[in-house]
């Protein structure tokens, strides 16, 4: 898995590549945990983008971390999280997992 | 006429090990020439079987995880079993997690196994002889070139 990090027009925009499973699932919580203690530290807010458009798959690791990500970002008042390119196969598994609810999907870059 | 292709896997447990068994899940799949979609739905059910093994089957001791894949062409059927000698674990009986929840009222946890059987045909467990015996099974799609070769 590889990540890049980009920021255009106020969003911060990660771009996964790869498959976020059971052994880089951690690695991809540990970036946005750096990316949001950074913003709060300096209180700031942050539109956070994820693009999916590289990934593989998600399993329930890259899950838990999403759902871990998406709780501090709500407690976070003004700051957003978006996922973003997410192909069929990604969204099949949001959609079985009832993640579709709280999360916010679209086309935003 | 090939009437199932076999791709038998011998691996050690270890989180990090999955990265060898994901490649030759991804080579058996490529065979039987697998669209993207299928392919990638296999990889997830996989990974999840074998973390939950590395995890939880041998407990401070390090064992084995057997993956065994199998496709019947007869049927379309892919199949794979996960053997393991840890203690006796039956993913089938797991409580199924309540994904109306909330954001706020959801745990971390529970989801891989629900993805595992809402993704596959089958899940059946047999605990025989003192090991785990995990065989999940789909009726894939493969392209036409492949039905040439082989049928």
């Amino acid at each position: 898995m590889k990540i890049q990090e980009l920021k255009q027009d106020g969003k911060y925009i990660l771009s996964i590549n790869g498959r976020i499973d059971t052994k880089t699932a951690p690695i991809f919580q540990g970036k946005l945990e750096e990316i949001i203690n950074s913003t709060k530290e300096n209180n700031e807010t942050i539109n956070l983008v994820l693009d999916f458009k590289g990934i593989d798959y998600v399993s329930s690791a890259g899950l838990r971390a999403i759902l871990y990500v998406q709780k501090r970002i709500n407690s976070m008042s003004g700051s957003t999280m978006i996922l973003d390119n997410v192909n069929s196969t990604v969204m099949e598994v949001l959609e079985m997992t009832g993640f579709t609810e709280f999360l916010t999907i679209g086309t935003q870059i | 006429m090939e009437e199932a292709l076999k791709t038998i896997v011998q691996k050690y447990t270890d989180v990090k090990d999955w990265d060898e068994g994901y490649d030759m899940l991804c080579k058996f799949l490529d065979r039987i020439r697998v669209d993207k979609i299928q392919k990638s739905k296999m990889c997830i059910v996989c990974d999840e079987i074998y973390s939950n093994i590395s995890r939880y089957a041998y407990v401070k001791k390090k064992g084995k995880i057997e993956m065994h894949f199998k496709f019947d062409t007869k049927n379309s059927n892919f199949t794979v079993t996960f053997v393991d000698s840890g203690v006796e674990y039956n993913p089938t009986k797991r409580e199924i997690p309540d994904i109306t929840k909330p954001l706020s009222e959801r745990e971390p946890g529970g989801l891989g196994l629900f993805i595992v059987n809402n993704i596959m045909d089958s899940v059946e467990y047999q605990r025989v002889y003192g090991k785990n015996y995990l065989k999940l099974e789909k009726k894939i799609q493969t392209n036409q070139k492949f039905k040439e070769e082989v049928l």
